[in-house]
């Protein structure tokens, strides 16, 4: 493990109890949703690191098609993979909140539409990845998969505008008489910072471990 | 050779070896009439309003008998050899890319006129329903849906899934498409002014210029690797 590897997992674990003490011990439970408020601080969080992650792999296929080199691949295909899992966090720790606060587990609303386009939409693009033999030929066919798919995340969005909207408006800069009290804002800061270090903890983590697996795949070709 | 030439012959390419095996067409057309039978059977529409279920009927037959149409379009480059005389030919890979969305075109267009009349036997379906407008968004949404499938289709030939791989990565892409044909078309099958139907019809539009931008220049990285 390297010392840039060791500093990010202090500051992630670090950060982890810090937020979680925030979350449970430090502020008040909002006062008409409750308890359950509190899970806004992981679901946002969540969202913001899938969001980075899907956007760091459309950016890592394009330079891989400009360079044609594996490093590019590598990263993102570990950045999808990463984001998958926080996509996934986002669309359980979302239900969660719905059925108590909304009565409904799901409804197809715009940012739920997206989230859960978002995640087939990577879905396939893993499946992609796992699909294809020869080395060049998949790092190419998914960095082209991974840049449509990027692109058409915007496109989701724009849709799903057009449709009336029941998801809460951003909390944040989110127009009018929205903005969160500081000991609010602090904790959602927090949960952001946190989640980002984990994310660059595991796709660095994950990076290496693709180095290796190339390193295997090409000693087997060689062995014939 | 310019580049409308080439495009031109990919076209006539694949319209006379279509002309001369007719499986495309037999495909998308029968896949097309088969999904709108299920829905039939499945939502007895004299029980329902017209303009609530036809429309989603429809592009459903057309999304799904194209997934079939595009997979055996690419199969045939993928047979003999084709994809490597098409990238060992000095021609430009743009010119190709709107050469296979013309011909896919031209098979889908064919595909979904068949399927139309059909519809308008089992649905009842008149000039209310079929204006200009309708024949606009068809239009637009069927260059959008190649747009995308035409590229999706010969990385899917190139994967060990082959034809399984198309659906998988072209339909959640085509999710905003969907919605903007299946609500567009909702609104003009439904009686009365047109309202809202600006906003999908744009909609439709940008993901078509968006999407063919993208592919023209994208398609080069997935014909050679």
């Amino acid at each position: 493990m390297r010392t840039t590897d060791k500093i990010l997992l202090g500051v992630g674990a670090a950060g982890m109890v810090a937020l979680m003490a925030m979350i449970f011990l430090v502020i008040p439970e909002e006062r008409t949703q409750g308890f359950i408020q509190k899970i806004f601080y992981v679901h946002v969080p969540c969202a913001w690191v899938a969001f980075l992650a899907f956007g760091v792999t459309g950016y890592r296929g394009l330079r891989y098609l400009m360079t044609r080199d594996l490093a590019h691949d590598r990263a993102a295909a570990a950045s999808a993979e990463v984001g998958v899992v926080f996509i996934t966090l986002v669309l359980i720790t979302g239900p969660l909140w719905a059925k108590p606060v909304w009565g409904i587990f799901w409804t197809w609303d715009l940012r739920l539409t997206t989230s859960f386009v978002l995640w087939l939409l990577y879905l396939a693009y893993l499946i992609l990845r796992r699909a294809v033999g020869d080395r060049e030929r998949r790092a190419q066919l998914s960095a082209v998969v991974g840049l449509i798919s990027f692109l058409d995340v915007p496109v989701v969005y724009l849709a799903n505008r057009v449709k009336a909207s029941q998801h809460p408006a951003p909390v944040v800069g989110g127009g009018e008489g929205s903005g969160l009290a500081p000991i609010f804002l602090v904790t959602l800061l927090l949960g952001v910072f946190t989640f980002t270090t984990l994310y660059v903890l595991l796709l660095r983590a994950r990076t290496e471990q693709a180095v290796l697996e190339d390193r295997i795949e090409r000693l087997w070709l060689e062995r014939g | 050779m310019s580049f409308l030439r080439v495009m031109g012959a990919v076209l006539t390419r694949d319209l006379r070896a279509e002309w001369r095996r007719k499986d495309i067409f037999t495909t998308i057309v029968m896949f097309g009439l088969l999904t709108v039978v299920v829905f039939v059977f499945s939502f007895d529409p004299a029980s329902h309003q017209r303009e609530e279920v036809v429309p989603g009927t429809l592009w459903t037959a057309f999304f799904f008998a194209g997934i079939l149409g595009l997979n055996r379009s690419a199969g045939r480059d993928g047979q003999d050899d084709q994809i490597s005389g098409l990238i060992t030919s000095p021609a430009d890979r743009g010119a190709l890319y709107l050469g296979k969305v013309a011909s896919n075109f031209a098979f889908m267009a064919i595909g979904e006129l068949v399927i139309l009349l059909v519809a308008i036997v089992f649905f009842d379906l008149d000039g209310r329903h079929l204006k200009a407008s309708f024949f606009e968004l068809l239009l637009l949404g069927t260059l959008g849906y190649l747009a995308v499938g035409t590229v999706f289709a010969v990385v899917g030939q190139k994967t060990r899934l082959r034809e399984v791989m198309l659906p998988v990565l072209l339909l959640p892409v085509l999710t905003p498409l969907l919605l903007g044909a299946v609500e567009g078309t909702t609104i003009i099958f439904t009686p009365g002014p047109d309202r809202g139907l600006g906003s999908w019809m744009q909609l439709v539009a940008v993901f078509d210029l968006i999407f063919l931008i993208a592919g023209f220049l994208l398609f080069g990285f997935v014909l050679e690797d």
